[in-house]
């Protein structure tokens, strides 16, 4: 007769310990975070390892087709395509990404504050929220841009002054439904300061839903930067820009269609690998 | 609070959300670095010419000034003079009007459709390989460039079968239509991901509800239940999208306008904008920011119709 093992009590820091049962990342999370690495590294190694000048035009050159010299050929002013496909992360990325952070820093900071103070705070944040939208913002932002003078400095402030909006409503909701609950009347009533109590108690809270928020708004937002270097107002040549080098390929569509189609490419999978982290970090939130 | 006075209050919100939106168009002029006059007229032009330029746009006056000014031609009716061509701001929006009208109505009756049967189909086979392809395919969707994907339509579609014209907007209504079916189609692929995840989201809320359960109880069939009780629920967010995604929209439409060569507003803008051409830029920003501030009172009103439990404050 076979001994049944006495079942061994559990350890007590698994027992107290509730991050052990706490659900793993999703899949979805690690394939986006192992693109997005992908993206990073070829944009920071591209000098080293592609021996080409981006911006170097040859005209003898022009719309080869692939080679081993040039692994995707060139394009109409005989640069090295591969090249300019992978450089171009280093002027995208960047910039993407800092139109999107500075909203989300400033968006944050009058969401927090309108939605933890209400009152007048909150009034004139709503108002100014109301009067942004109701513009058609990119079309606002397009001609923001224009006015400030093309470039990725003016894109960044004109997307800044826009998308705060959305980081400051989020922010203003979480706050305003973490501002009734229990743990904060109890850290008031243990005599903080209110101002501790929203940066160390309630924003610990409300940042999650801001983070998934930030990795959805950098996907759009390398979409209109791209969209304005596609209508010739934001990126300028010759510097490297997947909006720009489609819209450059446009009129080879018929016979090098290459020129108009892997930066696009480029872009879709940027944006899907980053669906993916914030589509993840929302099911690992809600779990 | 009664129907009517729900309907006058938010056309009363308008109207200081319409001076603020001129106030934002006038001031558009002073955020260009250094003296806006200089930057339109160019390095090249003369002293007298950047004169001109700054008494013809006002510049000359003070803002306040500047503001009445605009704002009181507006109510007028009039939107000032192109500076390249000379052309009443009025003409040309009119001129320009149709394929932008076009392309706005057929594109989001397409996405409407579209994002209906697909949320649908996609909440009822919930967890199903159907749902994760239909997710799937949306947020490719949602990732993709809309210019760029006007120009895979034009080189997968318009290209090999020469059935539909790559620029221009056509002869005649037939013409227009067949002009308008890849960017309206360019539109939808744009515009549909992000009603399509609200409208999944609320097909699936609905399916759990109690009478739903009762209506199969009942023995009526699903075709029935969805066509005529969860359909109302569905148009309520549909609405609310629309609102929602309006400014999307017209950014989306003058994306395509550019992809296609449709001579629209939006084509009309970016020429605009090369050529440095300010009152044109203001007066078609102005035309689409009051578009926009009236399909959100539209919908307001719409939406307290149709939801008989919406509170009207």
């Amino acid at each position: 007769m076979t001994e049944h093992a006495a079942p061994t009590p559990l350890a007590d820091e698994q027992v107290l310990d509730r991050r052990n049962a706490r659900k793993r990342l999703p899949a979805k999370f690690s394939i986006g975070i192992f693109i997005l690495c992908a993206y990073v590294l070829l944009g920071a190694l591209a000098p080293m390892l592609l021996p080409f000048d981006p911006d170097q035009s040859n005209i003898l050159r022009r719309l080869q087709s692939p080679s081993t010299t040039h692994w995707l050929g060139t394009d109409q002013l005989g640069r090295d395509f591969l090249v300019r496909l992978v450089v171009a992360i280093r002027v995208d990325l960047p910039v993407a990404f800092l139109a999107a952070f500075f909203p989300m820093v400033i968006g944050t900071v009058i969401g927090a504050v309108a939605g933890y103070f209400g009152r007048l705070p909150d009034m004139i944040v709503s108002r100014a929220a109301d009067l942004v939208q109701a513009f058609p913002v990119y079309v606002f932002l397009l001609v923001l841009v224009f006015a400030l003078g093309s470039g990725a400095t003016s894109f960044i402030i004109a997307a800044t002054a826009i998308a705060w909006v959305g980081y400051a409503r989020l922010t203003r909701g979480e706050v305003m439904r973490l501002r009734s609950m229990e743990f904060v009347a109890a850290a008031r009533v243990s005599g903080l300061p209110e101002l501790r109590i929203l940066a160390t108690h309630v924003m610990p809270n409300a940042l999650p839903q801001t983070l998934i928020y930030f990795m959805s708004d950098i996907v759009l937002m390398v979409l209109v930067l791209s969209s304005l270097s596609f209508l010739g107002v934001g990126i300028q040549p010759p510097t490297a820009e997947w909006g720009r080098m489609i819209s450059e390929g446009q009129p080879f569509l018929h016979s090098h269609w290459r020129l108009a189609v892997l930066p696009g490419l480029m872009l879709m999978i940027f944006g899907i690998a980053l669906s993916l982290i914030a589509d993840g970090l929302d099911d690992w939130y809600r779990s | 609070m009664t129907h009517s006075g729900f309907i006058a209050k938010r056309l009363l919100q308008t109207i200081p959300l319409m001076a603020a939106i001129m106030f934002l168009v006038t001031l558009l002029l002073h955020v260009i670095p250094g003296d806006p006059a200089r930057a339109i007229g160019g390095l090249n032009a003369s002293e007298e010419t950047v004169q001109k330029i700054r008494q013809d746009l006002g510049l000359d006056k003070s803002l306040p000034v500047q503001y009445l000014t605009y704002v009181g031609n507006a109510l007028r009716g009039d939107l000032g003079k192109s500076t390249r061509s000379g052309k009443s701001v009025n003409s040309i929006i009119a001129d320009r009007m149709a394929p932008t009208v076009w392309l706005l109505f057929c594109g989001t009756l397409l996405s409407v459709l579209v994002s209906s049967v697909v949320s649908a189909a996609s909440a009822r086979s919930k967890d199903t390989l159907l749902d994760y392809g239909l997710i799937g395919l949306s947020v490719g969707g949602i990732s993709m460039p809309t210019y760029w994907v006007g120009l895979m339509l034009i080189l997968l579609i318009a290209l090999p079968t020469g059935l539909f014209p790559i620029s221009g907007f056509g002869e005649g209504y037939s013409g227009h239509l067949n002009s308008i079916v890849l960017p309206a189609t360019t539109f939808a692929i744009a515009i549909s991901p992000v009603m399509i995840r609200a409208l999944r989201a609320k097909f699936i809320a609905l399916y759990r509800q109690d009478f739903v359960m009762m209506s199969r109880a009942a023995g009526l069939s699903e075709r029935a239940i969805l066509l005529r009780h969860l359909s109302r629920h569905a148009a309520i967010i549909l609405l609310t999208m629309i609102s929602v995604q309006v400014g999307p929209m017209i950014f989306v439409s003058l994306v395509i306008e550019k992809t296609y060569a449709l001579p629209g507003l939006g084509e009309a803008l970016i020429n605009a904008v090369s050529q440095r051409d300010f009152p044109v830029i203001q007066g078609i920003t102005l035309v689409t920011a009051f578009f926009v501030t009236f399909v959100h009172l539209g919908v307001d009103i719409l939406t307290s119709f149709l939801n008989p439990r919406m509170e009207l404050q």
